[in-house]
């Protein structure tokens, strides 16, 4: 520890010597959590009642030269529901990069994405404790207007440690159009092979070492039309179960995306359809299915919109990429749809500032597929699905009322297939209406009020919210919030929050008191669960 | 937990000798052709930065407010507007249809790997910049309703 400690001291000092010359940027993020018993809730606080995550970045650039460390402490331990291993402080990452002319290599820990991130995404997201950065080399290329090209190896970040396994990637993506010099059509092309090489025990001959997984995609764009197609690959490799190796039969995977939209001013509709069967991937075999996101190696979101309501994010769809016999699922089949107009301003429907419609419509089954439970094999059809996993049907209404108000309304029906998502329950069909009203007053102050109502015979049954929020300027605001479960037959828990936000350019401080509902938190598409708690929360982020 | 006390103190002061900078970071265009941040910022006029996403409620609320304005804006101030997308791969496939939908005359990229967002450090959307002469003159983050009011007063200075 001591070493680290003068490794940041040294390099500081380092910093503060060079920043005369180039220049130095960096930021700042905590978390403070101090957990408190609730007798409404039967929730007792955890035994480390405070927890604090803390995130310190530290950059320096210098003409073509740049290089930073992150260092992150968790004291003791990060808050509940994030990985247990994330406890303690230390330097977490770390780089050097040059960049110059065509060429730029990265020594250290990196990010990136290939493709859509279907076959190997590296990203730090710090809500959902993840960051899974590879450390090692990495060097791109630019090919002039033509395209670019990377490769990479390392070991993956796992909390503080690193990967026992070794990960390498290629990948290129090029200007089909610029390369035969065709106008009319923007034609790209990519391709993306991502290794993973980890020793194993297994009896079994067929399990190699080294597994690989290949993405190839194409896409077209014209001015108003556009289309891509990626297909992914992954080779046979063993799996695992609550950290068991299940290996006496091997299976390969593979991923399907097919997305394509219509835009121009005033209207836009984009498709997507997706079939995933066996395609999760985790940097070591024994990591798959973790609960904390720990060691995935691609990014494979639950394609449904993402909402931003808190009754709405109750039942939330989250991507079905895994073989589980048990529970008879070897994938997902499905797709979703968007479309966004507006109604032009002084017409019947748009009134004197015009209506904004938007419609969202997502269908997820799993694959069609039969089992042979004494051979541990099975078959899944192609094109035919499955059992229905979740569906969710919506609108969302936006319309300016006068010069200080401003309205949006939307509505959700959904149906989430409890059992087959969780493991348990049934199947709720829920209907959700949302109300938030904003109005500006004359002193600058402001106002919003949003009501919220869920509609269900099952499960929790029904639910209502609002959150009325006041905004003294710009930069101070304070909200109250509360989400009712009144339709629970055992216990009606008011789910309640006080809270006030201060803004300061680029600095910003939350304070909350509250009850906090357990349930998945989800950002883009990837999930974690969260314990039910009662506490105070501090949130500290700044940058410079 | 002392040497940290030290280590953050003597950051700290470190903090007052630094200005933010404008970084370099590649990010993709509405058709996913890459750029380079700085390359496309370069302005004598003000230009506005705003960090957004398909999926937050005042991202769209602020873009929104802006775009009625927008009009009067550009002709009084010359500013252009940079609506830079912090969208995954998991809906950015919303931007596209979002934008034209909506009718909004902004520049549209995306970041799409969050290698922008890192370098400016980024928490949370929305998150507004505002560079005048190559200066970041005005950092915001968080929206509420006449947030636009204080940006045209910084762009018209």
């Amino acid at each position: 520890m001591k070493k680290i400690f003068s490794f940041i001291f040294i390099s500081l000092n380092l910093i503060f010597v060079f920043a005369q010359k180039g220049h130095f940027y960096g930021g700042y993020e905590a978390y403070f959590q101090y957990y408190q018993n609730d007798d409404v809730t039967n929730i007792t606080a955890p035994s480390d009642k405070f927890r604090a995550m803390n995130y310190l970045s530290a950059n320096y650039s210098y003409d073509f030269l740049k290089a930073g460390i992150q260092y992150e402490a968790f004291v003791p331990q990060a808050l509940l529901g994030f990985s247990p291993d994330l406890k303690g402080n230390g330097l977490a990452t770390y780089y050097v990069q040059l960049k110059k002319n065509n060429w730029d290599v990265t020594a250290g820990y990196f990010y990136d994405q290939f493709g859509s991130g279907l076959v190997f995404r590296s990203w730090e997201d710090r809500q959902l404790g993840i960051n899974n950065s590879v450390r090692g080399i990495r060097v791109k290329y630019k090919i002039d207007d033509i395209g670019d090209i990377t490769a990479f190896t390392g070991n993956q970040r796992i909390n503080f440690k690193l990967s026992e396994s070794t990960l390498s990637g290629i990948n290129t993506d090029i200007s089909l159009s610029k390369l035969i010099d065709y106008q009319d059509i923007n034609i790209n092309a990519g391709f993306s092979y991502v290794n993973r090489y980890q020793e194993s025990q297994s009896v079994n001959p067929d399990l190699k070492p080294y597994v690989g997984s290949f993405s190839s995609r194409l896409s077209l764009d014209t001015n108003n039309f556009y289309t891509n197609f990626e297909y992914v690959y992954k080779e046979p490799d063993a799996r695992a179960s609550n950290n068991v190796l299940l290996d006496q039969v091997l299976f390969d995977g593979n991923a399907w995306l097919l997305n394509f939209g219509y835009a121009k001013k005033g209207i836009g509709f984009n498709a997507t359809f997706r079939r995933l069967e066996n395609i999760q991937m985790y940097s070591e075999r024994l990591l798959e299915g973790n609960s904390f996101n720990t060691g995935v190696m691609n990014f494979i979101p639950g394609l449904a919109k993402q909402h931003d309501f808190s009754l709405a994010n109750i039942y939330v769809y989250q991507a079905q990429p895994g073989i589980s016999f048990g529970e008879e699922k070897v994938g997902e089949i499905g797709g979703q749809a968007d479309l966004f107009f507006r109604i032009k301003r002084k017409t019947f429907l748009g009134g004197k500032y015009g209506t904004k419609i938007a419609l969202n419509f997502s269908r997820w089954h799993g694959l069609n597929a039969r089992f042979d439970y004494d051979k541990k094999i099975y078959r899944a059809d192609f094109a035919k699905p499955g059992e229905l996993y979740f569906q969710d049907f919506n609108v969302e209404i936006r319309k300016k009322l006068n010069k200080r108000t401003k309205i949006v309304l939307s509505y959700i029906d959904l149906i989430y297939n409890k059992l087959k998502l969780e493991g348990e329950g049934e199947t709720v069909y829920a209907g959700i209406l949302v109300g938030d009203v904003e109005h500006k007053f004359a002193n600058k102050q402001s106002l919003r009020l949003e009501l919220q109502h869920l509609n269900t015979r099952q499960d929790f049954r029904n639910w209502a919210a609002a959150t009325l929020e006041y905004y003294f300027s710009q930069s101070f605001s304070a909200y109250a919030t509360d989400m009712y479960n009144y339709g629970n037959e055992d216990k009606k828990i008011h789910y309640f929050n006080l809270g006030m936000n201060y803004t300061h350019e680029r600095t910003r401080l939350g304070l909350s008191y509250g009850r906090q509902r357990g349930g998945l938190l989800c950002v883009g598409g990837v999930c974690r669960y969260v314990p039910p708690s009662k506490g105070f929360t501090v949130n500290i982020s700044t940058s410079f | 937990m002392k040497k940290l006390f030290i280590i953050s103190l003597i950051f700290l002061g470190f903090y007052q000798t630094f200005s933010q900078e404008i970084p370099s970071a590649t990010i993709t265009d509405i058709n996913g052709k890459k750029v380079d941040f700085q390359d496309i910022i370069k302005s004598d006029k003000p230009v506005i930065v705003s960090f957004w996403a398909t999926w937050c409620v005042p991202c769209i609320n602020e873009l929104d407010a802006i775009s009625e304005v927008y009009p009067d804006w550009q002709d009084e101030t010359g500013v252009r507007l940079i609506a830079i997308s912090v969208d995954d791969d998991r809906t950015a496939r919303r931007i596209k249809p979002l934008v034209n939908g909506k009718a909004w005359d902004y520049e549209i990229y995306r970041d799409y790997n969050n290698e922008l967002r890192r370098a400016f450090n980024i928490a949370s959307v929305p998150y507004m910049v505002i560079i005048k002469n190559g200066k970041i003159v005005y950092t915001h983050s968080g929206y509420s309703a006449g947030g636009e009011d204080d940006v045209y007063e910084i762009i018209s200075k």
